[in-house]
């Protein structure tokens, strides 16, 4: 009885011990994703990811803190009204790192893995765009820690400055290795230029808010943005989630959240505004505002009609022709080169024209200012009512509010994105909470 | 037993035989008349003896002088009955509870005395289950143990329930506990629980509760050790019905229930203000309140008591015919109608939902095998007037048979079918809620769909809301009458249990047992929604979901004991379990709907190429141990058992980790003529276990987007020609278990010969290595990462007593009672400010060091270092920059109060339940100030003295305005709608003025039942006709503004608390009648 009992008890142990590890073994291998990726869909995704500052939400809070844009519903009025709190700042913070940067720096790895130069100059100026960005946003952001978790879990801030300026060179670095066309490498851009072109115009925008103006003129100048299809720009067509994101999120997912209603850009280009409107003798925007804003109910909305700047299928500028062109005016007029400037601000006025098939922008010349300042104050008033979004955010505070936008109750612009909860929850080296009104050191 | 009492009655029978002078005959009957088979009759005074036959009958010699019969059986009372004549003996023995004693129900489902029982398990029988009729076998055991934890995802038909033993005690790992069905674990998932969608479903209430014997709940460590990594949150071992071994050959139970539902509670809206915009945004001034527009979201319009009394309107347009009325609706050019529409709105929505629940159960037997089988049907129809419905038909089958004398076969199978119609709810332009309470007053949503004629005469289907009152493009949010009846959310689930198994009684204290489970269903879930419906859904959706979870289990086990002495026995388990899970999700959907079919069709191919898509989700878990259990008694009262389990899990194949287990309990008093009858002493220490999920081992490279997901504005890289990104997770190699220890102290009271019982647990339990997505800096590249770091600590206690007020032998009267403390605190998490386990980002039930586990974070008002509101030049206050915790979503305390009554053929029952000292997040009540519907918001005020806006404008004193006077400490300021629809409101960023206090108490069930006497049913061919009413949740008692507390935003999952849009809970009366023959 005893032996058989002992007999049996063995059995089912040793049964179980010795099949145990067999039985389980090789099932913990995820069959929904991908353990590992190629250079040229990272790439495409770093590319689209350029629609998060461009567009997104980065977008929307910079257009509404210059009042280009209104939050007219929800928590975009609160929002509008600078009451964010460090969460509000979370997604925008992540889309740039860890949507951004740190998916080029998986496709630079990959383009070095290929033997590409090419490629990887174009994951170069990708990332330096992502992290020139993040420095003009936040301040002090980390960078040459970034993106690397096994060594840097706690990744360091450093000085925006520095920041910037190794962004520069990472774009530069990029330009010498790549002789690609926009449209090479991916599958999301439309554009005539070559990633050389565009890596340029990028480097103007950042010298220009760094107000390096003789080297913004160059960079742009070099840019070389000779017509409208110069424009960098993410296509948009009116398949599901493709559209036009100031489209998806104003007629599809928030309507009424983001409008124009009462904003200083509508009554800069509004005829019947006010004494806000803009035009004279050489500018007359009711075909403009036409174009950018739909009067037609309780709020002026922004024109999501099919023929609207803002139409589902509109694809929208990561750096635009008129951007260019008015960063070569400003820096060029800052700089004493009058002539340069307003054949670049006449250029940028025409663009509107090309663009709406009208005649309404006669170009200007010398006489039509009175002084620089008239000239300057013109030309950041065409880049206001013509770039929306974070350059001209960044153009607010660098000018200390030179055009005179109405911010909403605030005597200073507000100076910065707030640092993310998600940085001040988990990083050690986080750099404690700087407040809206804190300049960052570029501005400081 | 049976053997002995054979033997003496054997001996018996042949001492008497010579003196014999007297036959008496008879039978033994139990209370419903059936024959009890081996019952002992003892001729008084004597050693002569029998037994009853199969049939109940029995035969014995009684010699001259003998005045009594003792007859005897076990768990039955033992009856005195006198010898008179010669004629046949009809004896009936009454069950005996006392005697039998309370039974509970092992993890390896073994029935086992309580007074032997080492842990605080608690059995809820099938009567006080089936007691409140509920549909679901959640539901049923709410406030019917301690240490359980039950809350409704909402009224819906069919909607599922958390189920919580103890306190929540992982992060990532499964929520709820293990179900064991007759010795195999099934599945009791809950798929889908968000923020938005329909209500979900529990797996466990497929199951059909009158097939259900009872529920033992395992809650502590050590009773649940043997199941390892799967116990974590305790044990729900239970027992489905059995064909009877004895008695009548066959027998049939049928019943029928009829129930009625019906809301239990409402928001409140108000009547006095039109849609349209206030004053400061309207541009007129505060005396006027605000101005009427059409489409607007808002109800900050007009005084609609101000108004002309008609509506002004063009005819000479565009124009809207309304398909429900046939009304037609112009383009308003005045509003002066003052018709306020909330009552024809409200009804538009609810109706008096009913239930219809027939089963039918039959009992057959032979020599060799017995048989259970049942058949049921169950039809709801929800409190909301719409496709909202619930039909479940179940058939089940417990077969067991004897091959021969020491094989015993048994296989019970049960298949359950369930189809349902579901509707939108939560966070959703789609949700009924959402759009029937944003509804402005003025407003009758009654024709929610038709035809829009264009001004030049075109027409075009349409769907009318207050967001677009002429329907000529689809409204922002849904009209309700739209949302509950032209969108369709049909389900369908085909489930089935299959679990065969073979005794062996190799010797008969040695049983060898081969058990294998199978719990097979498929869910089939599609969602219309038409084109014109709200949101992204203009063009239109259709969305279907399969999924499929198989779970198999194999168990050898052999069972033994052995008195090793007189003083000492031994009882032993050792097995072995093989587990294997396959699960996946095949979702295909099509969106811009080509075709605008009135019939709906559910075709996916009615959309482009790029506006199809299809997803899918696999994975296969399996895991393997080794198990024993040994129970040793010694000198009758000192109890020890030891129990652990070792076990390989899938996601760490190469380690093998053990989980022990000790109890030691011992009985200090057992005696029934005592004042104190019984005293038992208990403690004992377990470990228990949570293994890492599946996949995070590695980083995952996904199909991306870009875009402001959080909006629903993004890019996909679908149409981009794909797009991958490293995942935001980074995977972790190095992961190991979560472990679970507790440590649990008892005692077990009976007094007053048993009349009073009473069992008291403290536990101690402490989840340390919890598995959670730590934090990482984005700009690390990663946002989180897999990590063991948490340490999560309940400890608590639990009371159930019960009093046998009056214990007669036609009137019995008893009150029981159960109390529930727990004590919740996430210990540590390192390097983490909060991890949400569900919500949204503005408020979320989360995972915060030093908080209970789940609280409520969210947006705060900005203090200083004394606590004091920081305010504006404006005399209001700011939100501070960061959120904090907000509330505690857990229950200081639950408890049940009960009382059973009975009298000859009445019985009647009421049980209350409570759950304090928690809170919930009314986000709807927030949104309700921001549009202006709730009534709060509904006032005219005067003011005191000079007041400031929000915004900085001015009110004079003794002005009217709409909205209130508040101080909140800098003076007494005008809250209008520029607080409101800022940070007053639900949209602003101070979430904590939303928190409620959740408590309540409620009328659980209230039954009356009567059963006709026997001699009424005659010769019906009848055996018992019951008849009877219950009441369900007919009274409730919380502070809680609008909805019944006893719900929950994300349904069955680990986020608690949220209250936002939810479908609304339900009261029920039921009427039943239950027979048997």
């Amino acid at each position: 009885m005893k032996p058989m009992r002992f007999l049996g008890l063995a059995t089912v142990v040793s049964l179980g011990l010795a099949s145990c590890q067999s039985f389980v073994e090789d099932i913990n291998i995820d069959p929904n994703n991908f353990t590992d990726i190629s250079n040229s869909l990272i790439t495409n995704h770093a590319v689209l990811n350029l629609a998060t500052i461009s567009e997104a939400e980065t977008a929307r809070i910079a257009g509404m803190w210059t009042d280009q844009f209104t939050g007219s519903d929800r928590q975009y009025i609160t929002q509008d009204n600078y009451g964010v709190g460090d969460s509000d700042f979370d997604a925008i913070w992540g889309d740039i790192y860890r949507g951004g940067l740190t998916q080029a720096q998986i496709a630079a790895d990959k383009a070095r893995e290929l033997g590409s130069e090419s490629l990887l100059g174009v994951a170069e100026i990708l990332q330096g765009h992502y992290a020139a960005e993040a420095a003009l946003l936040f301040g002090d952001v980390p960078f040459t820690q970034a993106n690397k978790a096994a060594e840097f879990a706690d990744p360091v801030y450093e000085p925006q400055r520095d920041v910037l300026m190794a962004a520069i060179a990472l774009i530069e670095g990029g330009i010498a290795k790549t002789d690609l066309k926009v449209t090479d490498a991916n599958s999301v851009l439309s554009s005539s230029s070559t990633w050389d072109q565009f890596g340029n115009a990028l480097i103007a925008r950042y010298k220009l808010a760094m107000r390096d103006y003789a080297g913004a003129l160059a960079a742009a100048q070099a840019a070389n943005f000779s017509s409208a299809s110069n424009s960098v720009d993410i296509i948009h067509s009116t398949t599901n989630f493709a559209e036009n994101s100031y489209y998806q999120f104003e007629a599809e997912q928030r309507t009424d959240y983001l409008t124009f209603d009462n904003s200083y850009l509508i009554n800069l280009i509004a005829p019947d505004s006010t004494d806000t409107y803009r035009g004279d003798d050489k500018t007359d925007d009711s075909n403009r505002v036409a174009y950018y804003a739909d009067n037609s109910s309780d709020f002026i909305r922004l024109n999501t009609n099919p023929n609207g700047l803002f139409a589902a299928a509109q694809n929208w500028p990561v750096i635009g022709y008129p951007e260019v062109q008015l960063i070569i005016a400003e820096s060029a007029a800052r700089t004493g080169d009058t002539d340069t400037a307003i054949e670049a601000l006449n250029n940028a006025r025409n663009y509107w024209d090309g663009v709406m098939g009208t005649d309404d922008y006669q170009d200007y010349d010398e006489d039509d200012f009175g002084d620089d300042d008239s000239l300057l104050k013109t030309i950041l008033t065409e880049k206001f009512v013509s770039v929306f979004g974070v350059p001209t955010f960044y153009d607010i505070v660098r000018t200390n509010n030179l055009i005179g936008t109405d911010l909403d109750g605030r005597t200073t612009p507000a100076q910065r994105f707030l640092y993310p909860s998600t940085e001040r929850s988990s990083n050690a080296n986080y750099p404690g909470l700087k407040e809206l009104d804190t300049p960052t050191p570029i501005n400081g | 037993m049976k053997r002995l009492s054979l033997v003496i009655a054997f001996v018996c029978f042949a001492c008497g035989l010579a003196l014999a002078q007297q036959t008496v005959t008879g039978t033994v009957l139990d209370a419903r008349g059936e024959p009890l088979i081996g019952a002992s009759l003892l001729v008084e005074g004597t050693t002569s003896g029998t037994v009853t036959d199969i049939d109940g009958n029995f035969s014995i010699a009684v010699p001259a002088g003998a005045e009594n019969l003792v007859v005897s059986y076990t768990g039955f009372t033992t009856n005195v009955v006198p010898i008179q004549g010669s004629a046949p003996l009809n004896i009936v023995l009454e069950e005996n509870a006392a005697q039998l004693g309370e039974v509970v129900v092992t993890a390896l489902g073994i029935e086992r005395r309580r007074d032997e029982d080492l842990s605080s398990a608690t059995l809820i029988e099938t009567d006080v289950l089936q007691r409140s009729g509920e549909t679901g076998v959640i539901q049923g055991l709410a406030g019917k143990s301690s240490g359980i934890n039950i809350t409704r995802n909402s009224g819906d038909p069919g909607a599922g329930a958390y189920i919580q033993i103890r306190g929540q005690n992982t992060i990532l790992g499964d929520a709820s506990p293990l179900i064991i069905l007759d010795g195999v674990p099934i599945s009791n998932s809950s798929v889908g629980n968000s923020t938005a969608g329909v209500v979900q479903q529990s797996r466990l209430n497929d199951i059909n509760p009158q097939d259900i014997e009872s529920v033992t709940v395992l809650k502590g460590a050590s009773a649940a050790a043997i199941y390892g990594t799967s116990a974590a949150n305790g044990v729900l071992v239970i027992r489905t019905k059995r064909g009877r071994t004895a008695g009548k050959r066959y027998s049939i139970s049928a019943g029928i229930t009829y129930g009625l539902d019906e809301v239990n509670r409402e928001y409140e809206k108000q009547g006095m203000f039109g849609q349209g915009l206030p004053d400061i945004y309207a541009g007129v001034p505060y005396s006027e309140f605000g101005a009427w527009a059409p489409n607007n979201s808002l109800s900050w319009g007009d005084l609609i008591a101000d108004r002309s009394g008609t509506d002004q309107v063009n005819t000479g347009g565009a124009f809207f015919t309304g398909d429900q009325t046939g009304t037609v609706y112009y383009p308003i050019t005045e509003k002066g109608d003052q018709t306020v529409y909330n009552e024809s709105n409200r009804d538009q929505v609810f109706r008096t939902g009913n239930t219809v629940d027939m089963n039918i159960g039959v009992n057959y037997r032979t020599d060799n095998s017995n048989t259970f089988f049942s058949v049921s049907r169950l039809d709801q129809q929800g409190i909301i007037d719409g496709q909202s419905d619930y039909s479940r038909t179940t058939v089940r089958i417990n077969q067991d048979f004897n091959l021969i004398d020491n094989l015993n076969i048994r296989v019970n199978t049960s298949y359950s079918g369930i189809s349902s119609d579901r509707v939108q709810s939560g966070s959703n332009l789609n949700g009924l809620y959402l759009g029937y309470l944003r509804t402005s007053p003025d407003f009758d949503n009654t024709d929610y769909s038709g035809v829009y004629t264009a001004a030049n005469g075109l027409e075009r289907p349409g769907h009318r809301g207050y967001r677009r009152y002429l329907g000529d493009a689809r409204p922002t949010y849904n009209n309700p009458g739209w949302t509950i009846n032209v969108q369709q959310n049909p389900n369908e689930v085909d489930r089935f249990l299959v679990a065969p198994e073979i005794n062996w009684n190799i010797l008969p204290n040695l049983t060898a047992t081969v058990r294998y489970g199978l719990d097979y269903y498929t869910d089939e879930r599609r969602t219309v929604f038409p084109i014109n419906s709200a949101g992204d859904y203009g063009q239109g959706g259709l969305f279907r979901d399969e999924i499929t979870e198989k779970t198999q289990n194999l168990f050898f086990i052999l069972n033994g004991s052995s008195d090793i002495t007189d003083k000492f026995n031994l009882g032993y388990t050792f097995g072995y379990n093989l587990y294997d899970n396959e699960y996946q999700r095949l979702s295909g959907s099509a969106q811009n709907l080509l075709y605008n079919s009135p019939n709906q069709e559910f075709i996916l191919e009615n959309a482009t190429a790029p506006n199809q898509d299809t997803e899918q989700f696999l994975s296969r878990n399996r895991k393997n141990g080794v198990f024993g259990v040994l129970n040793a008694e010694l000198f009758d009262n000192l109890l020890l058992e030891l129990s652990g389990r070792a076990e390989r899990t899938a996601t760490i194949p190469d380690e093998i980790f053990f989980f022990p287990s000790i109890s030691l309990g011992y009985k200090v008093l057992d005696d029934n003529t005592k004042p104190v009858s019984f005293l038992k002493l208990r403690a004992s220490y377990g470990e228990v276990g949570i293994e890492p999920g599946l996949y995070q081992n590695r980083n995952r490279y996904i199909a991306s987007t870009a875009g402001s997901e959080g909006w629903g504005d993004y890019l996909d890289g679908a149409n981009y020609g794909g797009t991958f990104s490293r995942s935001s997770i980074q995977g972790n190699p190095d992961l190991t278990i979560e472990r679970v220890n507790e440590i649990e102290v008892g005692a077990d009271f009976r007094f007053l010969r048993n009349r009073l019982g009473l069992n008291v647990t403290y536990y101690d339990r402490k989840t340390q290595d919890g598995i959670l997505e730590l934090e990482a800096p984005p700009s690390s590249g990663f946002e989180t990462v897999f990590a063991n770091a948490a340490e999560i600590s309940n400890r608590g206690v639990e009371i159930d007593a019960y009093y046998n007020i009056v214990s007669k032998d036609d009137i019995n009267w008893r009150v029981f009672t159960n109390f529930t403390s727990n004590e919740n605190t996430v210990e540590a998490l390192p390097g983490v400010s909060r991890y949400i386990l569900n919500g949204f980002t503005s408020t979320s039930s989360a995972v915060v060091e030093g908080a209970p586990f789940g609280a409520l974070y969210g947006g705060v008002f900005l203090r200083d270092d004394n606590g004091s509101l920081v305010l504006d030049e404006n005399g209001f206050p700011t939100n501070a920059p960061t959120q904090d915790v907000i509330g505690d979503p857990n229950p200081d305390w639950r408890g049940g109060l009960g009382t059973e009554f009975s009298y000859k053929g009445f019985s009647a029952s009421v049980l209350f339940e409570t759950a304090q000292g928690m809170d919930m997040w009314n986000g709807t009540i927030g949104v309700l100030r921001y549009f202006g519907i709730d009534p709060y918001t509904a006032n005219i005020a005067t003011a005191p003295t000079d007041l400031k806006t929000y915004l900085g404008s001015d009110i004079p004193a003794g002005s009217q305005f709409r909205g209130n006077v508040v101080d909140f400490g800098g003076g007494p300021v005008a809250e209008t709608a520029e607080w409101y629809l800022d940070n007053g409101g639900g949209f602003g960023s101070v979430d904590e003025q939303f928190i409620e206090d959740g408590s309540w108490t409620r009328l659980r069930e209230a039954t009356l039942a009567y059963t006709l006497p026997n001699d009424f049913l005659g010769n019906s061919g009848l055996d018992n006709v019951t008849i009877g009413i219950t009441g369900r949740n007919l009274v409730l008692w919380t502070d809680f503004t609008g909805a019944d507390p006893d719900t929950n935003l994300t349904g069955a999952s680990k986020g608690r608390g949220l209250h936002y849009f939810t479908n609304p809970g339900t009261r029920s009366v039921l009427f039943n009648l239950k027979f048997g023959f």
